[in-house]
This record gives C-alpha cells, structure tokens and sequence, in this order.
C-alpha cells in the first residue's frame, strides 16, 4: 500500500444556478493575461451542450485519454513513439477556433466619439490580431440551450440515446438543462502529464495537485490533446501550456480555491482523500463496467488504522489524516456514494466528483393548463425530464442502474425532509424509500445538512500544508536559521 | 523593496557579470587561438604549396610559363596584379596576361589570397632561383597497355583504393567515358585534360596534385609512380575517345522531386485521420 | 585572410557562442526554452511546412553528420554506381522536402495574420537564414554533384581539422563560391542557434522514451521518511 494525499472536490449540480461567478473570479486571478486570454480553467456549461472547448468530449475528434488495450492502458492520440512521430505537427490538436477568438471592445470610442447623429459604439476588437472583428463564437456560446440546432443537438451524450428520445428533449415544454462547470480533475492517473514529452508535468505527492513547470514546458502540444477533459491549455503568447493550479498558493494558506470561494450556489466542496497509489494502474485499466466502482474503492477509508499507519509511513502529516477524516468529499463519495466522477470511461480516475442533478418532473402545460402529474409530491426519478441515459453516458460510463441509486437517495432525503418539514407523505412511505437506498435516518440528516446548510469551514476543510516541516526535512532548520531566506531551488546567498 | 529580493536580484547580477566575463574571455581567447594559427608566411613553403605545380624556374614552360629571370620581363607591380587576380588582369584587358592566358590554353591561375608585401617575398624567393626541382619521369602515356587503362580506370572509380588512402577521383571529376552518372562535378571535368596538360605536364599534376584542394587532400596521401602512371594512361584513352560526359543532372533533379513528392504524398496518407477542420457550427464543425 | 576569417575564426565564435550562450540560457533564463509552436493559431498549413521541414531537414543533418563521422565507409559506399545514386538521390529528396517545408512555413508566416501576430524579427531572421543554407545546399547537390563523395573527401577533412583544433582553411579556399556560402550559412547558425527559437533543438525531448508515464513530486523526502519508518 502506498497511502498518498489528494485534494478533491464535489460539485453539487443540483445547486448550480449557471451564474459563472466561478470563471469570473478564475479569469481575473489567474488568466487574464496574453495568451491566456481564451482560456477558461473555469468554465460552466449548459448541458444538453457540446461545452467548451465544442464538443471536447468526441474523442474521435480529439483523441483524449487513456483507451485499453490487453491488460492494460495507452494513451488515445499521444504516448511515447506517438509523440515523436507527431511532434512537428501533432494532428488531433484543438486550435484557437475550437475555443473561441479572444476580443475586447475599443471602450474609448464611447467617450471619445465625434459628435453625431448616431450612438457611438464599442466594436469589437480581436485578441489575437488586434483588428476588428465579427463575433461568431464565444466560451458560453451555447449558454442556456442558445444556437440548440447547431449545439446541443449534436451533444457528444447522446450517442446512445434514440432518435425520439432526443427529440424529445427539445420539445419547447419539456426542454431541460442544468449546468456542468468544470476545472481540472487532478486524476489520480492524469493523461496529461504521461502524455508530456519533456516531462514538465507533475503531480504533487503531498496533496495530488497537478501542475505544469512553466520552466520545463516546451510546447510540444501534446498535453492539451492526451487530456480528454481539454483542461490544459496552450498559451500562444507565451509558447507554454498552461492548467488550473486548483489555486494551491491559496491552498497552501488555508485559503478555498478562488472558484469555489466565490460560488454563489455554494455547490462547491473541497476536502483530503488518502488513496492508494500502487493501484492506480491496475484499476485504470480494468473493463469499462467496473471503472465507477474502481474509482470509487482506490480511495482509502482515513480512520481504518492500517491506512493510517501506512499514510505515516509516506509522510503524510498527522493533521492531513485528521482532515481527511472530516472531509466532505470523502462523505459524498465514499460514505454516500452520491457523487460521481464525469466520465469515468477517460480512465484518467478524475478526482472531481459531481452529485447528477435530479431534475423531477412537477408538472406539465398542456393546452395552456398546468397540470400535477401525480398524485404525490415528487415524481418518480424514472419520469425524470432529462433521460437516465444521458446522466449515465456523463458520469458513469452509460451505467443507468449506478445513476438510478444515485438519484434515489437523493430523492429518498427529499423525501425524509418533506416528512420533517412538512409531514404530509406519512411516514411508512418515507421509511420504504430510506429502506430501498439502504439509508439511515442520520444518514439522510447528514446528507441534507451538508447539501444545504453547510457553512464555509464545513465545504472547505482545508488541512495545513506544512511547508515549513518540509524544509524541515530537507534541511535542518538551524542551517536555514540565519540565512537570507528559504527557497528550494536559488537560495539567497553571496555570489562567486 | 525587501531587502531579501535585492540580495537576490544582486546574487544574480554578480553571476552574469561573471558569465559577461568568461564568455568575453572565451570570445578573446578563440581570437588570439586563430590568430596564431595563421602563422607567418613563408615564401619557400607557399611556393611549394601554390606554384610548383604549374610552374617551373629554369625548367621550361610547364602548365604555366617558365619563372626564370620573370623579375626582369615584367614590372613589380604587375606581376603583384597578376599574382593576386589573374582573371581580373584578362577581364580588364591588359595585353601581356591576355597574351599569356591564350598561349597557355586559356588555363586559369587561381587567385592568391597575398598582401603586395608576401607577393614581394615571393618574387626574391623566385629570383634566387627558386626550388630544388626532382625531375619526374614517368613513361608517356603512349606506352601504356590496356592493363594499365584498366587498372587507371578502377583507381578513377574507386573500385580500387589508392595504395596511400587517397579518394578516388570520381568523387569531384568526372571523365566522358564514365557511364550514365557520371564523377563528380565539382572540379574540372578530365575528359580532355591529356591534351591541354600534355604528358609531362600532366605526369606533373598527378605526382604534385597542386590545386588547393588537392594538395591539402593527396599531399599527406601521394600517389605512388605506378597509380599516377595508370591514371595518367586512362585520362590519355578517355582523352583519345573524346566522349562527352553524359548530362545526368536533369535525371538526378527528377529523381530528386519524385522521391520529395512521394514522401509529400505518404505524409499525406499517413496522417489522413489528421483534423482538419475545427468543431465550431461557425467554421463547418460540428456536421 | 578574408576566407580564414570567414571559415576559421568565425565558426570557433560561432561554437563558442553556441556552446556559452545556450548555457547562459539554460541556467539562467530556462523559462525561454520552447518551441514557441504556433499551430495552436493555425494547424492546417503548418501540416504542409513543419512536417516536411523537420524530416527533411533532421534526414539531411543526420546524412552530413554521417559523412563527417565515417567519410572512407560513405565514399566505400558511393563506389559502385547504383548505391552513389541511391544516397544522391535519397539526399536530394530531404534536401526538397526541407526546402519546400521552410518555403511554405515562410509563405504561412506572410500570409497568415494571426501568424504573423506571433512573429518577431529574429524569427524572420531564423527563417530568412534557413532559406538560404537549405536552398544553396539544394543547389550545391544539383550544381556539384555527387556532393555525398566529394563531401567526404575534400569538405570533411575541413571539418575534422575544425573539431580537432588544427583547422585547415586550403579546403575550403578553393571550393566555388556556393559551396562557402552554404558552409559559411552552416555556421551562421550554429552561432545565432542560441539567440532564437532555434534552442528547442537543444532540448529533445529523448528522455521521454524511457521515462515512467507518471511524475510524482514531493515537498519533502519521502524515501528518506519511508526507510526510518520501515
């Protein structure tokens, strides 16, 4: 066993209000810069959509992740011999257009304007070549089902869904959406970081942050296409690529994410997991079927002795333990089984987890008369409006059965809380559909508490990353004690 | 600013002062290593080297004229201009260089890269008298028996090494009665050499090898008698077909744009799954 | 003097700038080693200009390096007439597929505006010099021919002579005027390399074959924490 740490995160979907308040505060941290003007570490999308960068998950076209082969995995569109033959022109690469061409407006033109008989007006202005331009496509072009024929029709999701199935989906009274944002996944097993040729990307072992050296990074390329989730990407200014860094400056001092600080929806969870390294490539590279379980089982229980002993054993600092024993993540994922991670299939074992939406059916006009559908309250999770199979093609790798459980806990909390709340559905039926889930009482308490009442120090539990005892280790501190400062790499001190 | 990052920002000046230094002594020190490898001109040598080859001091007319009592025949100054460029002496219409380019077959003396001073060194050195020459001879070329040909023709070609190491000549000359590709064209073609050098002369330009680089490449790696003289015998019989050399080049150039095209082609098909358009509906994605 | 100048001292700076600036580089500004790859802008020309380029032009250097290592091998080769014309004509092909590949890469940074957003003056620079050593070495295969012999029986000893510190400028003084332009352009190169894009060719990424697909880091000794505790 090989205990490492890992910071993950859930995002409750059902909680997403699409207010991209997240990829605000993302862009104004970290990415507005040249270059990086397109780039959106950040980003929400409105599913049933084709996303951003458009329809990044048809890896026919852009060849992301791992794939298996025999007993074990290679990369789709990179790896070692690939990567030399492609390396001067690498022939699955998204460019700028499969994003969108960054502008700006010329602002000044407001003010600055000649007086006239029209309304002066901010035209766009390119990025890229600083001419004017026509806007013909955008991060969010497809925001909120917008351009639906030529977007969301063509959802990668909906390969397995009947041509009447999807039809229906947008039938104006019973069109359905919710949002999807996304960050870096940090995977336990990052296609990106095997995909690099000179080895500039990393993962940090003390909390499982993936990160590219901006020193090592030699454009290359093949990073943005190995990811299959396109969350690296390749800043034309600069000639590096560039990822989210899940903000470990922050991290590091006790701080959320900026993304999840400023979420609105407060759907955002941030926590340790110990996991066990020495099964990554095992589990990785078992069959499509039992990916969702997998990834699910290498996450290692933090209060069973054994792991902790072995988690000292590599390191890992008794405060990390400690956390990751209250973190939430672990609740959702492991406890609950509520959360899953998005395209599991990929095989990278994402370490970003969502609750699916539930999406019940209220009711429905026809004719102009809104009608109940049921009796009870709550529909059945079969007569959700948005498809089981489209979830399952999303979250875990078209399993219906793993979403249907999902779906009925969450429904069986509904239930527990209308019970509590308001005790109109009695309480035999409530106690059958906890029953049916295999959920407690306190369990459904738990699981609404932490859904929608949870505060700050509750979503984040954030352990301290101890650099100091790091240096520590390298070093004695009476060596460091007295010098100009601490640093790994260009210590201060006299020169030749 | 702390006064920690000004430690730092002044760590690292100190090192580029350092590295300034050590690569402006590197440059220096590459400067001055040249310097005294171009060392100081030696008349005697350069002689050797650059004119023995075609000339001759009180040994008759050879490739080029006689050098015996040359001081006398002609003014320092222009014998500097003749030394120093031949060719622009002709192309500038002075008499007595056209006058000697056309009795010696219009053969060009190579320029010589010397200050006026060197070119006066050389010309006292000529004056005393010049070199002790080693007459050569060799049998004339009449006397050869088609083993000799034979034998001319594999060193010509390579097929047979030269008994010092030498390469071939096939590498830059080329010879009309080669075949369809020809030697090489970087030096002179040798088809008719026999005649514009004559025997002796050409005996000479074998054993002596004095054009610039053939000096530098067969003077540490001299042909022996007997490969000069069989040589010297298949130039005499390339000489006496009078075969043109055959033109490859159009082929080659074909050759060379087919192969290009081919391989243009097997990129094309081997990177036909390549994307070729984006995903955008906007720029005909997505269909 | 001009040509020892020309071909003596200026390819000992040229290596030594190589050599001292790209270390400079490395150690100090290491941050600047990319390819500054711009396909990410524009991916359906580049198809057409890198990949010829970069194959033509890496066959053609590993065909000179050959020539330099084992010249008696290549001219032993070059003796019978159907191989001299297979290593010619192989040369001539990379030599054209470099040659077209750095013409179309020239023509997409013209006519490309986004390109030509990612274009500064020492690119032109680079591409300008390219042009001219891989065109003048086209025409030097074309116009000397069977430059592959001739090569490693009169331009190597050059070289070698350059490598071994006992340089010989006679090799070079007497070959045409094309034939210097190309190996003077060679070494034009070697000394600009390290001031421009050209340095991704310093950093090949070959250690990428046998490395383990994934990379962990830790802040602190994790070996040194696992053997005190075991």
């Amino acid at each position: 066993m090989d205990v490492r740490a890992q910071v993950s995160v859930v995002f409750h979907l059902d909680k997403c209000i699409g207010c991209h308040t997240c990829s605000i505060a993302c862009k104004n941290v970290w990415t507005d810069r040249k270059g990086a003007e397109y780039m959106w570490w950040n980003n929400v999308e409105t599913k049933p959509g084709t996303g951003y960068p458009t329809a990044w998950e048809n890896q026919e076209d852009y060849k992301g992740g791992w794939v298996k082969k025999g007993n074990s995995i290679e990369l789709k569109g990179a790896g070692k011999l690939r990567a030399f033959k492609n390396i001067f022109h690498n022939p699955n690469l998204p460019t700028i257009d499969d994003y969108y061409e960054p502008w700006t407006y010329r602002y000044e033109d407001l003010f600055n304007s000649p007086e006239g008989d029209t309304q002066p007006v901010a035209r766009p202005v390119s990025l890229l070549t600083g001419k004017f331009m026509e806007i013909k496509a955008g991060p969010n072009w497809d925001d909120d089902l917008s351009g639906s024929p030529d977007y969301a029709r063509k959802d990668p999701n909906f390969k397995n869904l009947s041509q009447a199935e999807q039809e229906a989906l947008f039938q104006v009274e019973k069109l359905v959406m919710f949002y999807l944002p996304r960050i870096c996944n940090h995977c336990l097993n990052p296609a990106c970081l095997a995909a690099c040729p000179s080895g500039a990307i990393y993962k940090r072992g003390e909390d499982g942050v993936v990160l590219i050296n901006q020193k090592k990074c030699r454009a290359w390329r093949m990073c943005v296409t190995a990811c299959p989730y396109k969350k690296t990407y390749y800043n034309w200014s600069t000639g590096k690529s560039e990822k989210c860094i899940l903000c470990y400056p922050r991290l590091e001092t006790g701080q959320a994410p900026a993304c999840m600080h400023s979420c609105v929806g407060r759907i955002r969870y941030l926590g340790m997991m110990l996991y066990d390294a020495d099964l990554i490539h095992q589990f990785a590279s078992a069959d499509e079927s039992k990916l969702l379980d997998l990834s699910r089982e290498i996450i290692l229980d933090p209060r069973d002795p054994k792991v902790i002993e072995e988690a000292r054993k590599n390191g890992i600092h008794d405060s990390v333990i400690e956390y990751a024993q209250r973190s939430p993540v672990y609740r959702f994922v492991k406890e609950w089984g509520l959360a899953l991670p998005l395209h599991p299939e990929y095989r990278t074992l994402p370490m970003l987890f969502y609750v699916p939406p539930l999406l019940p059916i209220m009711g429905m006009s026809e004719e102009g008369v809104y009608e109940s559908l049921t009796e009870g309250l709550f529909t059945d999770i079969e007569q959700a409006r948005l498809p089981i199979q489209y979830l399952a093609s999303l979250f875990t790798a078209g399993n219906e059965g793993q979403i249907r459980e999902v779906l009925k806990k969450m429904m069986a909390v509904r239930l527990y809380r209308r019970e509590e709340t308001v005790g109109d559905l009695g309480a035999e039926a409530v106690q059958k559909a906890l029953k049916e889930t295999g959920t407690s009482r306190e369990q459904a308490e738990a699981i609404y508490r932490l859904t929608s009442l949870a505060n700050f120090e509750e979503r984040f539990v954030i352990p301290p990353s101890h650099r100091e005892e790091a240096i520590v280790m390298l070093d004695t501190e009476f060596e460091k004690k007295g010098t100009g400062g601490f640093g790994f790499r260009m210590a201060v001190g006299r020169g030749l | 600013m702390k006064a920690e990052t000004w430690k730092e920002i002044k760590h690292c000046q100190n090192i580029n002062r350092w590295v300034s230094l050590l690569f402006g002594a590197a440059l220096l020190g590459t400067l001055l290593y040249a310097a005294a490898l171009h060392a100081a001109f030696d008349a005697a040598e350069y002689y050797e080297k650059k004119c023995s080859s075609c000339h001759t001091v009180g040994g008759g007319d050879d490739v080029g004229p006689d050098l015996k009592g040359v001081g006398e025949r002609r003014s320092e100054d222009w014998l500097i201009k003749m030394i120093q460029s031949s060719q622009s002496m002709i192309s500038a219409g002075d008499p007595v260089a056209t006058q000697l380019f056309e009795k010696f077959k219009r053969k060009k003396m190579p320029d010589h890269d010397l200050s006026p001073d060197e070119v006066k060194q050389l010309l006292a050195f000529i004056q005393q008298g010049g070199p002790v020459e080693k007459p050569i001879d060799d049998k004339p070329a009449t006397a050869a028996t088609p083993q000799d040909i034979q034998l001319g023709q594999e060193l010509f070609l390579g097929s047979r090494p030269l008994a010092n190491g030498g390469p071939a000549c096939i590498s830059c000359h080329s010879v009309g009665s080669l075949g369809p590709l020809g030697g090489g064209s970087l030096a002179l073609d040798l088809t008719q050499v026999y005649s514009r050098y004559e025997d002796a002369g050409l005996s000479k330009a074998l054993r002596k090898t004095g054009f610039n680089i053939m000096r530098e490449i067969y003077v540490p790696r001299p042909l022996t008698g007997e490969e000069a003289f069989a040589l010297k015998a298949f130039l005499f019989q390339a000489d006496r077909q009078g075969q043109e050399s055959t033109g490859f080049q159009k082929k080659f150039v074909f050759l060379g744009v087919g192969g290009c095209v081919l391989f243009l082609g097997l990129m094309d098909l081997s990177w036909r799954k390549r994307r070729k358009k984006t995903a955008k509906p906007s720029h005909g994605g997505l269909s | 003097m001009k040509n020892y100048l020309l071909f003596v001292v200026f390819p000992y700076v040229a290596i030594a700038l190589e050599v001292v600036v790209s270390l400079w580089r490395y150690i100090f500004r290491r941050h600047e080693f990319t390819s500054l790859s711009s396909e990410f802008l524009e991916s359906k020309k580049l198809f057409w200009g890198s990949v010829p380029w970069h194959y033509g032009i890496l066959a053609v250097l590993l065909g000179h390096l050959i020539g330099l290592l084992f010249p008696r091998e290549v001219l032993l080769w070059n003796s019978v007439p159907i191989r001299l014309l297979i290593l010619e004509v192989t040369g001539l092909t990379f030599g054209l597929m470099a040659l077209v590949g750095i013409v179309l890469l020239i023509a997409r940074r013209i006519s490309d505006p986004r390109i030509r957003q990612v274009t500064s003056k020492v690119d032109v620079l680079v591409l300008a010099v390219l042009l001219v050593q891989v065109a003048s070495g086209v025409a030097v295969a074309i116009g000397y021919r069977w430059g592959s012999s001739w090569y490693a029986s009169a331009l190597v000893p050059y070289l070698r002579g350059l490598f071994t510190f006992n340089p010989n400028v006679e090799f070079i003084a007497g070959m045409p005027t094309l034939v210097k332009v190309h190996v003077f352009t060679a070494f034009l190169i070697v000394a600009i390399l390290p001031f421009t894009r050209l340095i991704h060719f310093l950093v090949v990424p070959v250690s990428y074959l046998w490395r383990s697909y994934q990379i962990v880091v830790w802040n602190y000794d994790r070996k040194k924490i696992r053997r005190a505790s075991n």
